[in-house]
């Protein structure tokens, strides 16, 4: 018995170890006694390796290398990982069937027990009264794990916070830029600051989800004109102590303006958000003079505009306009 | 034979006395290793956990657990039902000269064994069961970058009391087995009763 616990502690290169399952069958069956002894084995050599005090593996050797060996039960349809050699407490020189060693042991603690039956009997008396409380304190732990076991772990999910959607719209003929998030577990609790470019936006509103503020003119202007997108900066206190930093390039809608002429008039209509900057310039003629002009600039938000021609004969219209970083350019007959 | 029985009943006595201070002090130890924090938890994370009790606050959420749940009521209840073995015991040799009952009493003692045992055990368990907590770590995503605060963790003295506690437990069952066979051995030699 010593020497079947020393040698699952100790890795000295003898010992008895017990076959607990039956991967080895028939040659070594579960219960059998294995004796061994040295390290001098070779392929087709049955061994026992162990990676700590509690897991032993009895199996025969298949492959080795310089430094890893690879066994297999004799039963076990797959072979098991390669193990280092190091690992290796011996070969199995000897294997006592179970049928022999246990009627050996039994028979032994039996002569035992009679011969010192006297002292036996006190020490189980002793042991009862010893072991009764043990058993008692035992039983009332077991019930309780029995009653709590099965129960749920720690589960917790990292929040989290995405960008859903962003976009600019027309509210009222003004420019709301608007960013939506997706949060897991987490919302806005309040926003620090808001840039477009290097100008702050101090008039802003915001949800859980969502943040959205009113774009300057001036900045939509130069926007629409040069097609850039709108870099937004974004800092917001979030909920469960985060902090958000969000840097965003929205891009602005791109709905042309309609220019046309209309009962000899010019119409020019923004259906944007943002304002556009026209450059008109008449061209108009009396019949036998010179071609004269005369230029105007119109800011026009969103809306419409009708322009009359001047009196003469003959007119033209230019009309320029700088959009999504194009200049465009139309000339329109007018009249004449 | 009167000295020698008045050597025995002296070394008697000096063996109840510190086997009864033993189990004062081992009650003592236990209360305290069910009130000292295991952990405790700052930042990010805040809370404690105790034996008795838990409270983890993870980024502003009560953290639930049903092990350490189950950790706390059975390592409390084992805790009482180990009290009560030591004030039983307590009781006995106080109220007695000799070492009445003693295969009863030793058994009564060891429960102290088993459940430092069975403390040690569910402690494992609880450090396997904290480790759930995860790593407070900021996050880049397509909303921009997440930063979150990290968290300290504090680890209580609670090796080093259930360290003290097994050494009381091993001191006092030491002694109450080496005075149980000596007194035992006396009988047997002497014929002495009420053992």
């Amino acid at each position: 018995m010593v020497i079947l616990i020393l040698t699952r502690f100790v890795p000295i290169p003898f010992g008895l170890f017990t076959v607990a399952s039956g991967s080895m069958e028939p040659s070594i069956r579960p219960l059998d006694l294995a004796i061994v002894f040295g390290k001098d084995y070779k392929v087709g050599d049955v061994v026992v390796w162990c990676s700590s005090a509690f897991y032993c593996v009895l199996h025969r050797i298949v492959y080795i290398s310089e430094n890893y060996i690879i066994t297999k039960g004799d039963a076990n349809p797959v072979l098991d990982p390669p193990i280092s050699k190091d690992l290796v407490r011996g070969r199995v020189v000897l294997v006592i069937p179970r049928e022999i060693w246990t009627l050996l042991t039994s028979f032994f603690i039996g002569i035992l027990i009679f011969y010192y039956r006297r002292r036996v009997y006190e020490t189980v008396i002793v042991s009862v009264a010893s072991v009764a409380p043990i058993i008692i304190y035992s039983l009332i732990v077991g019930v309780m794990i029995a009653l709590f076991a099965q129960q749920y772990s720690i589960q917790i999910v990292h929040p989290e916070i995405h960008l859903s959607r962003y976009d600019i719209y027309d509210v009222n003929g003004s420019c709301v830029v608007n960013i939506s998030y997706y949060e897991v577990g987490i919302k806005i609790l309040s926003v620090r600051k808001i840039y477009i470019f290097n100008r702050s936006i101090d008039s802003f509103n915001y949800t859980d989800n969502s943040i959205s503020f009113i774009l300057p003119k001036d900045l939509a202007l130069y926007h629409a004109s040069t097609g850039s997108r709108v870099n937004v900066y974004v800092e917001a206190d979030l909920s469960r102590k985060g902090f958000l930093k969000g840097f965003y390039q929205i891009p602005i809608s791109l709905r042309k303006p309609l220019i046309k002429i209309i009962n000899e008039s010019l119409y020019i209509e923004n259906p944007n958000c943002y304002p556009l900057e026209f450059n008109i310039t008449w061209m108009f003629s009396v019949a036998g003079e010179p071609w004269r002009f005369e230029s105007s600039t119109h800011v026009l938000e969103k809306g419409s505009l009708m322009l009359n021609p001047p009196q003469a004969k003959f007119v033209y219209v230019e009309v320029r306009y700088r959009w999504l970083g194009a200049e465009f350019y139309e000339r329109l007959y007018v009249r004449g | 034979m009167s000295e020698d029985k008045r050597e025995i009943g002296r070394l008697i006595h000096i063996a109840r006395i510190t086997i009864l201070i033993l189990i004062i002090a081992e009650i003592a130890m236990i209360i305290m290793v069910l009130i000292t924090p295991i952990r405790r938890y700052s930042g990010g994370v805040e809370g404690y956990y105790s034996y008795t009790s838990y409270k983890i606050i993870f980024l502003e959420e009560e953290v639930g657990s049903g092990v350490l749940d189950a950790i706390n009521v059975i390592v409390t209840t084992s805790s009482v039902v180990n009290i009560i073995a030591q004030i039983i015991v307590f009781i006995m040799i106080l109220l007695q000269r000799e070492f009445v009952y003693g295969g009863l009493s030793l058994g009564i003692l060891l429960i102290s064994v088993t459940y430092c045992g069975s403390l040690y055990g569910s402690l494992n368990i609880v450090f396997r069961e904290l480790s759930r907590i995860p790593q407070v770590y900021n996050i880049s995503t397509t909303a921009g970058i997440v930063t979150f605060p990290g968290y300290k963790v504090y680890e209580g003295p609670i090796m080093f009391l259930i360290g003290i506690l097994l050494f009381i437990i091993v001191v006092k069952v030491a002694v109450y087995i080496v005075g149980y066979i000596y007194l035992k051995r006396v009988v047997e030699k002497e014929g002495l009763n009420n053992i």
